[in-house]
């Protein structure tokens, strides 16, 4: 018996079960069903039988099959919405939205609110022969990801820049480090302005201004030793302070080991950019060298 | 090819009864709006689309594999940023070239629809995988939404039509001519999340406080962290259309999830879609997000769309063909060799990858001269950056002064400087917040620079913008005159104006001579 027969077998016994599945037999088959072809009886009627059964067997085996995967593609589409329904509702209501990289995928605030001030990071490296050195970019590269920008542009909360700083020094001829730096400035965006529509806004001649704010200072395995406010949140609380706030960066706080304000003397109660002679370090620096073994206790 | 069977294929094909559609309801609606079997044709063009920008973004990334997606680098994992340390394996520098030459491999063969399903699950996990490990370069909200994408592509049968694998299964199948349908639910799936996409980025907006008064736009459009956006940065003068952009942006993410199923709603949404993202590229400087987005809306293409359009194609590029090409079938063993193919040229294509890289050297530490030497800083620009800058000046308070004839939505509009003899000058002066509370004045002065008219206002810190109104009465005398701008005891900011005769004295001069 061939295997159209066998269908048209399979055909009488599903429809004398009420039940139509058997296109999901012949997409399994890769056949299209048969519908309309006469019943050819020949051979022994007991084979017939046999194959009758083993048919219904596969055709129960293929529904329930079909079933399961119809089951599983409604999962997939729920838990899939129900996903992208959890972002939305998170983000609507403020709740949760940082608590997994995985909220990344499914919360949508591209527009998280810009500031007046562009800014930049400064990576600089001071050499123990008392030079100043930039560490980012790499000296290989000249990448610009989205703009005009290098990479270490991007990094706004600053989590990466001991990274960055480490793979310069380790893929470059550099001389050993007395410790990294990372410095911020900032400048109002109206001189980004082209000049067209700066003398539009203004009849003065465009002077740009840039605030510095030294961010972070990292230990020369890029280790941070410690991290500052930035400029531009701290002139927020500088607008609503009613009070003087601390100078900063100040490492004067009780609670800092001994050892880490020696890392931070330059800073300690004096005008910023006065440079003071460092006890015990022959060395030019205003910076003292760091401890890359203190560090750890440090944090 | 069984293998590679739609699990939805056994679900019924055609015709409302085999949909489960008898009795309507919520039910048989959802089970036509996700099972209606449909010839793939959306999610196909959308499988050769996205691989090709993909492309693109990958191909300027690969010589730097190393350094941005591996443990020979400088990785910047997005895990990190929520104190999720070291939750993704990072690379060595060998294998992340290998994965980035792979991805390339993947993206080409799934443009072409060669093993397509396999070619899209490759994309999806590498191209994930890497992003997550470069928050700094790479990875963006354009990446997610790319991810998303070869998700829900990797589900369907996107590869049953217009590809190498179609073209191999009619090889095998000669009979066949109408192409094959499968369920809709990838394709529903990727415009529910499009449309959830923009509902998600209306709410960003709707929660940002001064998004609907146009600050923060304007700032956004100075901003230079993005590509060239020269039409943007025009716009900043124009601020009423700014906001006003800005509501219907809102109004139109909003609505989209809503409007764009079926009928004249579909196209208007489609097309607002296609204006804005082309907005935000000349706007915002955005090149690559709009062109992901846009992939998306290959998905609301639909099986009669294209009947329909292969219509009107044929009505202009008919055929010279008289008859159907003869077919000359490949032999059993070419599938073989094929099937064999796909493997064999990963494998080579890696090997010739990780070669390609090591001789390009993307550090330099292989050059004749040796590694790269460090760019040295001057000390004195070093240690004046380090002096640390505590309060903002005066002048940088001050974003501009405006001049103009009237007020529009809380902005000055018909911009001059030359004004007659009884008109009104209304002056703007546009805060950069932060700020403290301010006194404002805004003083008039004389060409001697004399001061004739001294106003002052107090500006809250919440507030952004400060506003003068001037009526140049006949008291002043035509002339020159400037507006000066004091905040801190300081002049921070001047503009001059010419002040001419009223038109009306103009006209009764001959009769006063």
């Amino acid at each position: 018996m061939g295997d159209r027969q066998l269908r048209r077998h399979c055909r009488l016994v599903s429809q004398s079960l009420g039940e139509s599945h058997l296109d999901l037999l012949a997409v399994d088959d890769d056949i299209p069903p048969t519908k309309n072809s006469d019943f050819e009886s020949g051979g022994n009627v007991d084979m017939v039988a046999n194959e009758v059964e083993v048919a219904g067997l596969r055709r129960g085996v293929a529904s329930w099959l079909g079933r399961i995967k119809r089951w599983a593609v409604s999962l997939v589409i729920v838990g899939y919405l129900g996903s992208l329904g959890y972002g939305i509702v998170c983000h609507t209501l403020n709740f949760n939205t940082a608590s997994h990289p995985a909220m990344y995928f499914v919360v949508w605030d591209m527009f998280c609110g810009w500031s007046a001030y562009a800014n930049r990071v400064h990576i600089i490296g001071e050499g123990e022969d008392n030079k100043y050195y930039s560490l980012a970019p790499g000296p290989w590269t000249e990448f610009t990801p989205f703009g005009s920008l290098a990479r270490h542009h991007y990094d706004p909360f600053l989590n990466h820049s001991g990274q960055l700083a480490k793979n310069c020094l380790d893929h470059t001829s550099a001389p050993p480090m007395k410790r990294i730096l990372v410095i911020e400035e900032y400048w109002a965006k109206k001189y980004n302005l082209p000049d067209s529509v700066w003398n539009h806004c203004s009849d003065e001649p465009r002077e740009r201004y840039s605030y510095f704010q030294v961010r972070q200072i990292l230990a020369p395995c890029g280790t941070p030793v410690r991290r500052f406010q930035s400029w531009l949140a701290r002139q927020g609380d500088l607008a609503i302070s009613a009070q003087n706030l601390v100078s900063q960066p100040d490492s004067t706080r009780a609670g800092l080991s001994p050892e880490l304000r020696a890392t931070m003397r330059p800073f300690d109660g004096l005008r910023a950019g006065r440079l003071i002679p460092m006890a015990g370090v022959n060395s030019s620096s205003s910076f003292p060298v760091a401890d890359p073994e203190r560090v750890p206790s440090a944090q | 090819m069984k293998d590679m069977v739609d699990s939805t294929s056994l679900l019924p094909q055609s015709g409302p009864e085999a949909r489960g559609v008898t009795n309507r309801g919520l039910r048989g609606s959802l089970n036509e709006f996700f099972f209606a079997p449909e010839v793939p044709y959306g999610l196909a063009l959308c499988r050769m689309v996205l691989p090709a920008i993909l492309l693109y973004v990958v191909l300027r990334r690969w010589l730097h594999a190393r350094e941005f997606f591996s443990s020979d680098g400088a990785v910047a994992p997005l895990a990190d940023n929520y104190g999720y340390f070291h939750m993704l394996p990072i690379p060595s520098g060998t294998v992340a070239v290998i994965l980035m030459t792979l991805l390339v491999v993947f993206l080409v063969t799934t443009m072409i629809g060669w093993r397509t399903r396999i070619s899209v699950i490759g994309c999806l996990l590498i191209y994930t995988y890497l992003n997550t490990l470069d928050c700094l370069s790479t990875f963006t909200k354009y990446s997610v939404i790319a991810s998303h994408v070869l998700l829900l592509l990797s589900f369907s049968r996107c590869g049953s039509v217009w590809s190498v694998d179609a073209w191999l299964s009619r090889q095998k199948q000669p009979g066949r001519i109408a192409p094959p349908e499968f369920p809709a639910w990838p394709r529903r799936l990727m415009q529910l999340l499009i449309g959830l996409v923009y509902f998600g980025a209306a709410v960003t907006k709707i929660h940002t406080p001064t998004f609907f008064s146009g600050d923060q736009l304007r700032f956004w459009l100075m901003t230079d962290v993005n590509n060239a956006n020269a039409i943007g940065e025009q716009l900043t003068l124009y601020p009423v259309l700014v906001v006003t952009m800005a509501y219907i942006s809102v109004v139109w993410e909003i609505l989209f999830i809503f409007m764009c199923w079926r009928g004249h709603g579909r196209w208007i949404t489609l097309l607002m879609g296609v204006m804005f993202h082309m907005g935000t590229r000349e706007t915002l400087g955005l090149h690559i997000f709009p062109l992901v987005s846009m992939t998306t809306y290959l998905a609301f293409i639909k099986t009669d769309d294209v009947t329909r359009w292969r219509g009107w194609l044929s009505r202009f590029w008919r055929s010279t063909r008289t008859s159907e090409p003869r077919r000359v079938l490949l032999a059993d063993h070419w599938h073989r060799r094929l099937a064999l193919a796909f493997p064999c040229m990963l494998l080579v294509v890696a090997v010739l990858g990780v070669e390609l890289e090591h001789q390009l050297d993307p550090y330099g530490i292989r050059r004749s001269e040796g590694p790269h030497e460090l760019v040295e800083l001057d000390a004195a620009t070093v240690e004046a950056m380090m002096e640390g800058s505590s309060r903002v000046r005066p002048k940088d308070l001050v974003h501009s002064l405006e001049m103009g004839k009237m007020m529009i939505g809380g902005y000055v509009i018909g911009h001059k400087s030359t004004f007659r003899q009884g008109e009104r000058l209304f002056a703007q002066c546009t805060l950069n917040p932060p700020h403290p509370d301010l006194v404002i004045e805004c003083n008039l002065h004389d060409s001697g620079n004399r001061l004739l008219d001294r106003v002052q206002q107090v500006v809250p810190r919440e507030v952004f913008r400060a506003n003068f109104l001037y009526v140049l009465h006949d008291a002043l005398v035509p002339g020159e005159y400037s507006l000066v701008v004091r905040c801190g005891g300081q002049e921070v900011a001047r503009r001059r104006i010419v002040l001419e005769p009223a038109e009306a004295s103009v006209e009764r001069s001959p009769v006063a001579n």
